[in-house]
């Protein structure tokens, strides 16, 4: 284990970028170890490494791997493709190596307060119940943490830790019917084979209430974009989680466990909890009084065909475009600004691919004098939730949904 | 013999993708060579890579050190009672910020 000194690096050819250039960057680039992103917060560099089966993505942490997805990718579609999907792995024994995922080794568990517990491959599951195909944005509880001020400790996030994917797989409600989920059950447990790096580190376990893990757009996913799932992105079976944080959707699921009472593993308390206040918000570095596990995504919405730092001729049209979405509830409006907020105009809004997908939005962006101008987004869902102008502040570092602001040059005509 | 060969690499590319696929990039460890940075190697990398206190912002001693507790307290890391002072003197000093403006 070298310590490489300052100079090393500096000896290294390593392209440093700025943000603005960061955005425009070809993706899948070869020795991707070499090129440097640099995410728009203090200590923000991050080297662009290609994993197995990912083009190259933004390397947050090693070991277990964190990977997040750079933003340009958005722009590609509002479905994210399997090899730009953003990886996340909290234990350091992550991923399970293959040898426990291939067809032969891997089973699920299902039992705890069950009338009949039972074992399923992944063929089983496939055999045994229907198929079910959802789009669904999964998104980290720690997206965008990198932005908060004051900072906190945590990932240090940009906002590409959130994708959209079709998901196929079978319902969690079926296979708990066939299971039969015993009338005292309280809550249904999820864990996978990434195993904890150390004895004393707990695993990663996640808890349902028992009535949401019957809700039947939960998924046993077994295939993601029409491939099977990526190796990082929990080979060969995980819980899908529609609406909510990525932190539900276990990775590598072999253990479903009903269970009486309150779980209280450390994954679900202390860790991923959010003040039990208006917006899980508090006030900037101070600590909640109560907190609750987090659970679905607040309305959150993006440019994505121009990004901070583009340059627009005075008198020409160009298409604004971007993403939206909520926990479920379904996007109902998305409004564009090119004055900072002071009006708003009504965007177009792209097919519906389900309530838990990313929507496309498309606007006319002509602007006729130069200068320079702050775009702003603004969604809100079938609810009447939106986003806040001003940032909000939690301890965690979770949920952050301001309405974005991107920042283009309109040069003269 | 080769055939044999063959039919097991196409068993295998049926389990997703090739088997010399399921391997990682090189791990990177990248540590300021300040004065404490082996007990960093001694006390942290045995669960996780240096990212994970290389990509924090620069946090204040207080931080460093809730961070620290939180590793004894909740993931048993070994880091004994004597050796957390130079290991927050080693973190403020390479990845935080003092206490004065």
């Amino acid at each position: 284990m070298n310590i490489p000194h300052s100079s090393e690096l500096s000896r290294r050819a390593f392209l440093r970028r700025g943000a603005l250039a960061a955005a425009a960057l070809p993706i899948g680039l070869r020795a991707a170890d070499e090129t440097i992103v640099h995410l728009p917060f203090e200590n923000g560099d991050r080297s662009l490494v290609k994993y197995p089966q990912k083009r190259a993505l933004l390397r947050l942490t090693s070991r277990p791997p964190q990977l997040e997805t750079p933003f340009e990718v958005f722009n590609e579609g509002t479905v994210t493709a399997n090899d730009a999907f953003f990886v996340r792995y909290h234990l350091g024994g992550s991923p399970p190596p293959r040898e426990v995922l291939l067809p032969e080794a891997f089973k699920l568990q299902v039992g705890g307060k069950v009338k009949t517990p039972l074992t399923f491959t992944v063929a089983d599951l496939q055999k045994q119940f229907e198929p079910v195909e959802i789009t669904a944005v999964n998104q980290c509880s720690g997206n965008s943490r990198g932005f908060f001020q004051p900072r906190v400790p945590g990932g240090q996030l940009a906002n590409g830790a959130m994708g959209n994917a079709k998901w196929k797989g079978v319902r969690l409600k079926d296979v708990l019917e066939k299971v039969g989920v015993a009338p005292e059950a309280k809550q249904v447990l999820f864990n996978g084979l990434d195993n904890p790096p150390a004895p004393k580190v707990p695993d990663f376990v996640k808890a349902l209430e028992a009535e949401q893990a019957l809700d039947p757009d939960l998924l046993l996913a077994y295939e993601m974009n029409g491939e099977p799932l990526p190796w990082l992105n929990g080979f060969p079976l995980r819980l899908v989680v529609p609406g909510h944080y990525g932190t539900y959707w276990v990775k590598h699921l072999n253990e479903i466990t009903v269970v009486d009472e309150t779980f209280k593993g450390f994954w679900m308390d202390p860790a991923y909890r959010i003040p039990d206040t208006e917006c899980a918000a508090v006030e900037p570095g101070t600590t909640p009084k109560h907190t609750v596990p987090i659970s679905r995504f607040n309305v959150r919405s993006f440019l994505t065909s121009l990004v901070d730092g583009a340059k627009v001729r005075a008198g020409s049209t160009v298409t604004a475009r971007g993403i939206a979405f909520d926990g479920g509830y379904g996007i109902r409006e998305v409004l564009f600004s090119e004055d900072d907020g002071q009006s708003w105009h009504a965007a177009t809004l792209g097919a519906d691919l389900g309530k838990y997908s990313f929507r496309e939005w498309t606007i006319p962006f002509a602007p006729k004098k130069a200068g320079e101008y702050k775009l702003r987004v603004k969604a809100s869902n079938r609810l009447g939730q939106s986003q806040p102008m001003e940032p909000l502040w939690n301890p965690a570092g979770y949920m952050r949904n301001v309405v974005e602001t991107t920042h283009v040059t309109v040069t003269k005509a | 013999m080769k055939r044999l060969l063959f039919a097991t690499l196409s068993l295998t590319s049926l389990a997703a993708f090739a088997a010399d696929e399921w391997v990682l990039p090189p791990e990177q460890i990248v540590l300021k060579p300040n004065p404490g940075a082996d007990l960093v190697k001694a006390n942290c990398v045995m669960c996780h890579s240096t990212e994970y206190l290389t990509t924090q912002p620069l946090l204040t001693r207080d931080q460093w050190k809730a961070a620290v507790t939180k590793m004894q307290a909740k993931y048993g890391a070994p880091v004994t009672a004597e050796t957390v002072d130079p290991l927050l003197d080693y973190l403020v000093s390479s990845y935080g910020k003092t206490a004065k403006p």
